[in-house]
């Protein structure tokens, strides 16, 4: 029979009522803040738990940065549709103009509409969003588009040509390119150059040609100043081909160059789509795994802690008989 | 017939002083029945041994011994469990407070959270690089990378100093300890050469032996002369007979000429013995054995760590704080390469700010002293090396302040003067690039190749793994010292119920004496009477 003292009864007593004490402290603190894992040392699977609230986080960060790409995409858009309404117009006049008959007065009032036409396509071109030039490649704090002041025609400031990255800074055609998920980057920019040039050129022409002006174009393609006046009305019929050839310019400028442009932003936006769901499932599985590593089961925390509840109660009770009975009260 | 009457005399005082012993030991029980360390005494009696002539009448009882009840194992295993314990209880405390460092709360910032922050802020600098406020975001992010990095390492390399200087302290009580028990080992051999117990000195003995052992581990072999002995694991002894050896903590023993370095730049303590006499120091190590062992010293050396003779670095040492900070130090040492490399453009292009200066070298992460040691264009481990440094984790900070100076764009061009537009975002573009590759983090004896991330991950998988095996190892040992004690207080405790049953045993036995007493004398009356 092995002996107990009053001592080895204390002990054991206090043992317990120390390891109820901590049962309850555990549950309840599970119970209060919902998590069973809040410190490496709670789980085996730190490293697990580590890197899905990293993944939560990046995903966190992707899905902003996928909303600003988004509103920049869905701003180059709006911008893309008018400017393509711009050139419908255009082709309009042209067609209109080109084909019936009409005289020189009415083709320089053409022209007039024809120039604002461009000048609103230029500002276009020239859109800032949140201080930032769309469409001046890597230059983004100046005008991608501006008068070209070594091209003047006569007196007429409207004649001046448009012309892209006029200042020659470097990087006008670099393209941004940004991080929408962990394995995919999407361009988010195309320089003015390839989308609006060709345009302004056509139209340029077209108003040159309205205004009573041939245009020669220089190696780049832009007007160089040297068309000479039509010689009304003996050159009629071949102002009313430039006009209509103008029509084929503004075509191509808008099927080739803005339409394509459009297309490849609603590809952009399809795949950040993609990417946006893949992010949403992927913080979705993040989260699964991690609630059932880090939270707690409400229903058994409860249970647990109304358990340990009772057992503390009944250590409660055992100790205070138990530290009540002394043999010199029989003796 | 008086004969007779003097003997039955005799007996009975010799009963009365025999329960009287039995009364005084009992009522020194009970006295003692709080008293830590206190053996429960038993009295042994035996009859009393007289001349032999005829018939033997008996010559009434004495008292044989007085013992000890205790168990030279019970007791050892008692010190055995309270050394894992204590050495369980220091590890679990310095993992405790090292945890916090890679919370998984939310609010809490960290390095894991720090390398996605910055890498966020690249991505978004992408977005519009010519925005100030992404490019002050930038400068910040990168800081908070590197102040995470800062006060993480910072906080593991004084938990080790702290854990270095509790070790000077634990010494010191050891080596009370073991004079106070040589002391009683004199005591001892002087009492029982006399043939007695030294009862209490034994007590006070085994308590010291309880209390050394919750600070190192130690053999024990108690000699014919009552002394005992004591010796580390590898033999050298600490106690024998009244002597008793000082251990000494010195962070320059004779034996090396480096030192231990420590990981904010100091240097660690070994545990040393000096054989010399004053003249000179001839030291011998004992900070290894004693490592391998429990206690305190076992636990507060396995957190530090112990540096081997064979080591070059303070990363080279062997414990769980020395192991952690590796791995920090490792992703410090990567951000001050790769990361520099490719923010510097990359192999074969150059990257510039808004100033149009191209970076240099040590263009984002610095620490001071940084150079282009070797002349090579890029941040090297070998740059590393030649600065001389080591914590290169507590020294990390952010080169640029301005949001001039990030530089965003690259430039593939030869051209003599190269440029870097305000939109350009390539640098970041790549720098992005870096955040899905792997790296090789290695340092001392830790290779890992992964991600930034998962480098950060496998941190707080070796932390999580360290307390939850620290957390077991205290509850085991907790338990098991439990039970020792139960076993102690089983044998060697003073039992209430006990005591006052043999109380009333005792005093009945009295009373019969004194009654015998009285037998006696009225036996006497009667023959006067007849006389």
């Amino acid at each position: 029979m092995s002996r107990i003292t009053s001592t080895s009864t204390l002990n054991q007593v206090l043992w317990d009522l120390n390891s109820n004490r901590e049962a309850v402290a555990k549950y309840s603190e599970q119970l209060s803040s919902g998590l069973a894992v809040s410190e490496p040392g709670d789980t085996s699977t730190a490293g697990t738990v580590a890197s899905l609230t990293g993944v939560l986080q990046q995903v966190d960060s992707f899905t902003t940065r996928i909303a600003s790409v988004r509103s920049q995409l869905d701003y180059q858009n709006d911008i893309l549709t008018e400017a393509s309404e711009l050139l419908v117009r255009a082709e309009e006049i042209a067609t209109q103009l080109g084909n019936e008959t009409n005289d020189e007065a009415e083709r320089i009032a053409a022209a007039e509409e024809v120039f604002e036409i461009r000048d609103h396509l230029v500002s276009l071109a020239n859109t800032t969003y949140q201080g930032m030039y769309l469409f001046g490649g890597a230059v983004t704090t100046s005008e991608p588009f501006t008068q070209d002041t070594d091209y003047v025609n006569g007196s007429d400031q409207s004649l001046e040509r448009y012309a892209y990255n006029v200042s020659g800074a470097d990087g006008a055609d670099t393209e941004r390119t940004v991080r929408v998920t962990d394995n995919l980057t999407l361009t988010v920019n195309t320089s003015g150059d390839e989308i609006f040039t060709d345009a302004i050129v056509a139209l340029e022409c077209l108003g040159r040609a309205l205004q009573g002006y041939r245009t020669e174009l220089d190696a780049n393609g832009l007007p160089d100043g040297t068309g000479t006046a039509y010689n009304l009305p003996d050159d009629y019929d071949e102002q009313s081909e430039d006009i209509l050839a103008c029509v084929d310019m503004l075509d191509s400028a808008l099927s080739d160059d803005i339409k394509t442009e459009i297309t490849n932003i609603a590809g952009r936006s399809r795949r950040l789509d993609t990417a946006e769901s893949l992010l949403e499932l992927s913080e979705l599985n993040a989260e699964e795994v991690l609630s059932s590593i880090r939270d707690v089961d409400m229903i058994e925390a409860a249970s647990n802690l109304s358990m340990a509840e009772t057992a503390l109660e009944a250590s409660f009770t055992v100790t205070s008989q138990l530290l009540q009975m002394t043999i010199l009260d029989y003796i | 017939m008086s004969g007779l009457v003097s003997r039955i005399m005799n007996n009975a005082i010799s009963a009365l002083s025999a329960q009287q012993s039995l009364i005084a030991v009992t009522s020194n029980n009970v006295s003692n029945v709080d008293t830590d360390g206190y053996s429960r005494r038993t009295v042994e009696l035996s009859t009393r041994e007289g001349a032999s002539s005829g018939l033997s009448l008996g010559n009434g009882v004495e008292v044989s011994a007085v013992t000890r009840q205790t168990s030279s194992f019970v007791e050892e295993a008692l010190q055995e469990t309270t050394g894992e314990l204590a050495q369980y209880e220091v590890e679990d405390e310095y993992l405790d407070r090292l945890e916090g460092l890679f919370s998984f709360d939310d609010d809490v910032t960290t390095i894991g959270t720090a390398v996605n922050d910055f890498f966020a802020a690249v991505d978004d600098l992408t977005l519009d690089p010519s925005s100030s406020e992404l490019r002050a975001n930038f400068i910040e992010c990168a800081n908070e990378l590197a102040t995470a990095i800062n006060v993480t390492y910072n906080e593991i390399a004084d938990l080790q100093t702290e854990a270095d200087e509790r070790i000077a302290s634990e010494v010191e009580t050891i080596n009370s300890l073991t004079a106070q028990i040589a002391e009683l080992n004199g005591e001892i051999r002087i009492w029982e050469s006399s043939g007695d117990v030294a009862a209490d000195q034994r007590d006070q003995r085994d308590q010291l032996l309880q209390k050394l052992s919750e600070k190192l581990s130690f053999e024990q072999v108690e000699l014919d002369d009552g002394t005992v002995t004591i010796s580390l694991a590898d033999g050298f002894p600490l106690v024998s007979g009244t002597y008793s050896r000082d251990l000494e903590v010195t962070s320059s023993p004779s034996f090396t000429t480096g030192g231990a370095p420590s990981l904010d730049g100091g240097q660690l303590s070994y545990i040393v013995y000096d054989f010399s006499d004053g003249a000179g120091t001839s030291q011998i190590d004992l900070t290894s054995t004693i490592a391998e062992g429990s206690g305190t010293l076992g636990g507060l050396l396995s957190i530090r760590g112990v540096y081997e003779s064979t080591d070059t670095s303070a990363f080279d040492a062997d414990g769980t704080l020395v192991e952690i900070a590796t791995q920090v130090e490792a992703i410090a040492r990567q951000l001050l390469t790769s990361v520099n490399q490719e923010y510097a453009g990359g192999s074969s292009t150059t990257s510039g700010d808004l100033n149009g200066n191209t970076t240099g070298v040590f263009g984002l992460f610095t620490f001071s002293g940084a150079t282009d040691a070797d002349s090579d264009g890029v941040a090297t481990t070998a740059d590393l090396t030649a600065s001389g440094e080591d914590n290169f984790a507590s020294l990390i900070s952010v080169a640029i302040s301005s949001t001039s100076e990030v530089a965003a764009a690259r430039d593939s061009s030869t051209t003599a003067t190269p440029s870097y537009p305000e939109g350009d975002g390539q640098n970041m573009e790549a720098l992005s690039d870096l955040q899905t590759q792997d790296f090789t983090f290695a340092l001392g004896s830790y290779s890992l190749t992964d991600t930034f991330s998962g480098a950060y991950n496998d941190v707080v998988n070796t932390v999580g793994n360290e307390r939850s095996k620290a957390s077991v190892n205290l509850t085991v040992a907790s338990s098991n010292y439990a039970t020792a004690s139960q076993r102690r207080e089983e044998i060697s405790g003073v039992s209430l119920d006990e005591e006052f049953t043999n109380l009333i045993q005792y005093q009945q036995a009295f009373q019969a004496a004194a009654r015998l007493i009285s037998v006696a004398g009225e036996l006497i009356d009667q023959i006067v009477e007849v006389v």
